[in-house]
């Protein structure tokens, strides 16, 4: 008897009167998607502090798990704590990675005036990130709103149509599931995805910060940021990724 | 010939249009169709799925600079249609083959220009699928926003469902119809009528236009500014690729104002 309760002291003394909360230090998640970041360890309510106005975080009621998500790529931080005696434990952070390119900050449109000014610098070069479209072979989207298009200037504009941007993605860009379209598509944000294919479904649905937009992608690299400001910028940016 | 017109483009204007109404092309005396729209009973908007016109219209003083930026990089919407058909090459005009349903070839025509902008892949659309049944297949006229009403909600299907300028019933299958589906364009928008500005805006924005003629009796795709003065526009018929040169021609002045207009905004994507 006098044995047990040594045993047992030792083990009070040696043991936390309550179990650890624990959150992963570090999640990943594809952009949009949600992912379940997980507490264990804390027999009282888990709460959870979101630090990002760009982010949703939505615990469920007892705090045993918050779901994440947010639409544009980088690194984010969430928090999480419960109480212990009435008082806060220390919190306890994840790491949540979105994967993808962070978008580069969109050139400001210039309103069309009795003299239009030129075309505006082209988009801030990027390094070449994860690929926006994993699948092999150059592909191209080019995203616009028909509202706009009035508004663009004539030398932009021109890239929508333009005979030599459609003849370079024509004949640089891999064929589609019919073996003859090229897989380039040039849409209205608002076009209805849903009789296309998971790729281009997924194409569209990658964030975008401004309109025009452009995404390229070779299965290897790829760009994602605003339409450049004329024809020859945008075969000169194509020409990097396709050749 | 005027710099920007094919070398056997027909120009109909003020004072040739009387011989181009309904010209004789192969043997066949070319059909039109267009009942005028009553303004009064269907207002600009009357469609839920075309409303206003709402564009900022580009100043007149920027259309020769625009144009100019058009034909300079050959962006125009005939640009477009040259390269986009079978093979990289012209798409095949669309043929009303005699009967008068020039109102949904019209908006058929602007489907398949929208679809080559997007890159989507060609798709041999057959109007008769749509006027067929909402004329429940007599030879009946319309106007283009009635054609494009039925479009915008149950599309347009492909000769391979609904063989071009059959008049056949049995065409009429969940197969066809489900087919047509795929080639929707939802949204429109509904220009007003008689309004230069806004069918010039559309067109040096890349936005084909169905275009009703009251003088021609006959309701044709609307794809290019051509020139400012003399005011051209391009338009691209439905009779054929023999008519004039490759189905498309030229209207001048007064015969370039549109009586209808109606141009597309939003369509369905990712479909053959």
């Amino acid at each position: 008897m006098k044995r047990f309760l040594a045993v047992s002291l030792i083990l009070l003394l040696t043991c936390p009167l309550w179990a650890e909360l624990k959150i992963p230090e570090a999640v990943s998640v594809k952009p949009g998607r949600m992912v379940r970041i997980p507490a264990t360890g804390a027999e009282k309510t888990v709460r959870w502090i979101n630090t990002s106005e760009d982010a949703d975080l939505i615990p469920s009621e007892t705090g045993k798990y918050a779901i994440f998500s947010a639409m544009v790529p980088g690194r984010y931080k969430v928090a999480a704590y419960t109480t212990e005696a009435n008082e806060a434990t220390e919190p306890v952070y994840c790491v949540v990675t979105v994967e993808g390119t962070p978008p580069t900050p969109p050139t400001p449109p210039v309103p069309p005036g009795p003299n239009p000014p030129g075309p505006g610098p082209g988009p801030t070069p990027q390094p070449p990130g994860p690929v926006p479209i994993p699948d092999p072979g150059l592909r191209v989207l080019i995203v616009y709103e028909t509202a706009d298009l009035s508004k663009l200037p004539k030398e932009q504009l021109a890239i929508l149509t333009s005979q030599a941007v459609r003849a370079y993605l024509s004949s640089h860009c891999a064929k589609g599931p019919d073996s003859k379209t090229p897989e380039w598509r040039i849409f209205d944000q608002n076009v209805s995805m849903g009789n296309e294919s998971a790729l281009w479904q997924g194409a569209m649905k990658r964030p975008r910060t401004a309109l025009p937009w452009i995404v390229i992608s070779n299965g290897t690299i790829g760009y994602e940021g605003p339409l450049p400001a004329n024809v020859d910028e945008t075969l000169a940016l194509l020409k990097k990724f396709g050749g | 010939m005027p710099a920007g017109i094919g070398p056997r483009e027909i120009i109909i204007d003020d004072f040739n249009f009387a011989q181009h109404v309904a010209p004789v092309v192969d043997g066949e005396h070319k059909a039109r169709g267009l009942i005028p729209r009553n303004y009064v009973t269907a207002p600009v908007g009357y469609l839920a799925c075309a409303k206003p016109f709402d564009l900022p219209l580009i100043p007149e003083n920027q259309w020769a600079d625009r144009l100019a930026q058009q034909i300079a990089t050959k962006s125009q919407l005939s640009d477009v249609r040259n390269v986009s058909g079978p093979g990289g090459g012209p798409i095949p005009s669309r043929d009303q083959n005699g009967r008068g349903y020039c109102w949904f070839h019209s908006g058929t025509s602007a489907n398949l220009i929208v679809r080559a902008v997007n890159g989507q892949p060609y798709v041999d659309l057959s109007a008769y699928s749509g006027a067929c049944i909402i004329k429940n297949y007599r030879d009946e006229g319309g106007w283009g926003s009635e054609g494009v009403e039925w479009q915008a909600e149950n599309g347009c299907a492909s000769s391979a469902f609904w063989p071009q300028q059959s008049t056949s019933r049995s065409n009429d299958t969940p197969a066809m119809r489900e087919n047509a589906k795929l080639h929707r364009i939802e949204e429109w928008m509904d220009l007003e009528p008689n309004n230069k500005a806004q069918l010039v805006t559309c067109l040096l924005s890349g936005i084909p236009v169905v275009v009703d003629y009251n003088w021609w009796s006959h309701s044709v795709c609307a794809i290019d500014l051509v020139s400012i003065s003399p005011f051209r526009i391009r338009i691209w018929n439905s009779w054929g690729d023999s008519w004039s040169e490759n189905g498309t021609g030229i209207l001048e002045g007064n015969k370039a104002i549109p009586d209808g207009q109606i141009a597309p905004r939003v369509i369905t994507a990712g479909c053959t």
